[in-house]
């Protein structure tokens, strides 16, 4: 893995808002092929902003984001084209059933090709529920949305993914089905890169762990690392210590 | 991908409850309206007839009578109601509808009274051009307030631009379905009314009738452009779509209620003219001073003797009198005119002014026709008036002292009716509407673009997250 090239990488990446708060810091982080790398973070630590720059919502301050090794700043539309995102909470279109949601954002993904059964069958995958693939998706609960959600990032097929607190509001059991889709995306090479408020399941899924405080990537282990680490531990003790600022 | 994004944005558009609504509203109005007009314009014609039949009667009297009384007897001509009003009134319960004119001069101009109740609109008004100024203005911007900052707060714009789509794309794309979908909601309204006037024969369906349809509709759908275009920009505008509600609903109102009807203002305000009191008091004072500078025995009359001399100096003053009040009241009117299509042409720069020009020319009705008939007039009253004095000329018992007021001077030899040149008011042509529409297409569309650019610029810079 080692040797692989970066499906995500971001390079020296610093966001400084028009209000003047330093959203992010310097950050320098990759992630490859077959990997889950997980952001740590209390709320404003910089896990949203660094997942925002790599989709090019809002342009750095300094550094540069890369996808599959294109400059999102200067190459936004083809960098994108290898990249999925799920974000927390989507709503999609509720007045779409949830294959039509699917229709769409597949087309928008570039995929222009496929069937019904291939709808379905990506549904299948992140165990929607049989009957649910053709009702409106207003009346779907926050679950079943999220498993639409990562059912988008599948069907486009991309090499890496985003998620932006994806498991968050769901309940113990969708979490966990979620996180086995994640382990079978990582399974198939995707890189993937995911911020979570969730210490239990980032070091569940975690190929690598990064803690963000202030906008700074204050630390980072391995899998391997955390096997001799209390991560728990590391985390309260990060967001117990002094302000960096201070 | 803008198909996809089309398609997409188009099935939400119908899908919705706005659509449902809207279509449902605007099918009742149109339904109402062409009943409405079936029942109306036949009680209209039917005034029509008679008050042209007395035009007539009198002029034939006149005419049997003699020459000169046919050529000054001042006569009203009134404005025939048009078939195609169901497409739109062009405001034309607000305009004269009479022209006061004799062989001698056009006078003036006037509004017919006969309603049988003065307090009710001469007119019924759900016609086209009412429908989709005022319920379809109001369904456009119900397309697109919500059309970014909507999906901002359900977070499928990030989703969506979270693919290699271009903002641009997007925007135009949700643009261009907002005004598909409205088509989806005027276009059945348009037929369905179309069909019943056809039905109970208030119309016939023309190639001139195919055109104003078409022409209406494309008028609507600039319309319904620039109120979209007022959405889209409220939806950059805002974070949230309440937000953006309230600023759609803001532009709504300046640009379709308050600077449409700010026309008088605005022509008071910048183009300021002479009031009708003054220029009464004008003419009197002219009239007063021919009267007393006129030599001794101008107002000399014996109507027993055409050839009384004095009768020459009669018809000296009241020719003067008239081209003295001519001179003054034409100078008025020409004002009139001027501050008119001055105010017009700052009001157009709200679309939904804009489009009331444009289906007042596409239906060739209101000022337009105003102004067509009254030049139109003009030189009939010249033909009328060579063809008396042609007459007059050949009557060796005439004096030819014209009197454009009296019948004293000039010949007493009746005329055959049918002789009499026949003013027929003639409808605009073709290029005469596409003209007159001309200058109100390009406002518009500047517009559409100013607006939907700024849109733009401001989606590029929006925060999606």
């Amino acid at each position: 893995m080692e040797n692989q090239k970066p499906l995500l990488r971001a390079e020296d990446l610093s966001k400084r808002y028009e209000d003047g708060v330093l959203a992010l810091d310097h950050i320098n982080l990759e992630v490859r092929a077959g990997e889950v790398y997980c952001l740590l973070g209390a709320n404003g630590a910089g896990k949203t902003t660094t997942i925002n720059l790599f989709l090019n919502f809002i342009p750095p301050t300094t550094g540069t984001c890369y996808i599959n090794g294109i400059d999102v700043t200067k190459d936004p539309l083809e960098a994108k084209k290898y990249v999925s995102f799920v974000s927390e909470n989507v709503m999609l279109y509720g007045n779409f059933t949830a294959r039509q949601n699917l229709d769409f954002f597949a087309k928008l993904g570039g995929k222009r090709d496929l069937d019904k059964e291939a709808y379905y069958q990506v549904m299948r995958r992140v165990s929607l529920q049989e009957k649910a693939f053709e009702q409106r998706v207003k009346n779907f609960s926050k679950g079943m949305r999220q498993k639409l959600g990562i059912s988008i990032a599948i069907i486009k097929d991309a090499p890496a993914v985003l998620l932006d607190e994806p498991t968050a509001g769901l309940d113990p059991k969708a979490a966990e089905e979620f996180l086995e889709i994640l382990a079978e995306l990582r399974g198939e090479g995707k890189a993937i890169l995911m911020s979570t408020h969730d210490i239990f399941r980032a070091k569940e899924i975690g190929d690598r762990v990064g803690i963000m405080k202030e906008g700074r990537l204050v630390m980072e282990r391995s899998r391997e690392e955390l096997q001799y680490e209390d991560l728990v531990k590391i985390y309260i003790d990060y967001m117990k210590s002094e302000p960096l600022t201070a | 991908m803008l198909k996809n994004i089309l398609k997409r944005e188009i099935q939400h558009n119908l899908y919705s409850l706005r659509f449902m609504i809207s279509l449902v509203l605007v099918l009742g109005v149109f339904i109402a309206g062409a009943l409405s007009f079936v029942r109306n314009h036949e009680e209209a014609l039917e005034k029509d007839r008679v008050a042209r039949a007395e035009f007539l009667d009198k002029m034939k009297a006149d005419a049997a009578s003699n020459a000169t009384v046919l050529a000054v007897t001042k006569r009203n001509y009134p404005l025939r109601p048009r078939d195609n009003g169901f497409i739109s009134d062009a405001k034309e319960k607000y305009l004269p509808n009479e022209i006061v004119f004799s062989a001698w001069n056009v006078f003036s101009f006037r509004s017919r009274s006969g309603t049988v109740n003065p307090f009710l609109t001469k007119h019924d008004e759900l016609n086209w051009s009412f429908i989709v100024g005022l319920i379809v203005s109001f369904v456009a911007l119900l397309f697109t307030f919500d059309a970014v900052s909507g999906e901002k707060e359900s977070k499928t714009l990030a989703l969506e631009l979270s693919n290699s789509v271009s903002r641009g794309t997007l925007l135009f794309g949700k643009y261009l379905s907002a005004i598909v979908s409205i088509l989806f909601v005027v276009v059945p309204g348009v037929l369905l009314s179309l069909l019943i006037i056809l039905v109970f024969g208030r119309a016939q369906f023309t190639p001139t009738l195919a055109a104003e349809t078409a022409g209406f509709l494309l008028a609507a759908v600039l319309m319904a452009a620039s109120f979209a275009a007022f959405g889209l920009l409220s939806s950059v505008l805002a974070r949230n779509a309440n937000v953006s509600l309230l600023m759609a609903l803001s532009f709504w109102l300046l640009f379709a209620v308050v600077i449409p009807n700010s026309s008088a203002f605005i022509a008071k305000r910048f183009y300021p003219i002479e009031s009708s009191e003054t220029v009464q008091a004008k003419v009197n004072a002219a009239l007063e001073d021919l009267s007393k500078n006129a030599p001794p025995g101008s107002w000399s009359m014996r109507y027993s003797n055409p050839f009384m001399p004095l009768h020459e100096l009669r018809a000296n003053l009241q020719r003067k009198r008239l081209q003295a009040d001519k001179e003054i009241r034409d100078a008025y009117y020409r004002d009139m005119f001027r501050q008119f299509e001055r105010a017009r042409f700052l009001v157009a720069l709200s679309p939904m002014a804009d489009f009331e020009y444009l289906t007042e020319a596409v239906v060739g009705g209101g000022y337009l026709r105003f102004r067509k008939v009254w030049d139109d007039l003009h030189i009939y009253q010249e033909q009328l008036l060579a063809f008396f004095q042609a007459l007059d000329a050949r009557d060796a018992n005439s004096p030819h002292w014209y009197n454009p007021n009296e019948d004293v001077s000039t010949t007493r030899k009746p005329v055959a009716f049918e002789e009499v040149p026949a003013f027929q008011e003639k409808p605009m042509s073709f290029a005469d509407r596409l003209s007159s529409s001309f200058k109100y297409l390009i406002v518009n569309i500047v517009f559409i673009a100013v607006i939907y650019a700024l849109s733009f610029l401001l989606f590029v810079r929006y925060d999606v997250r």
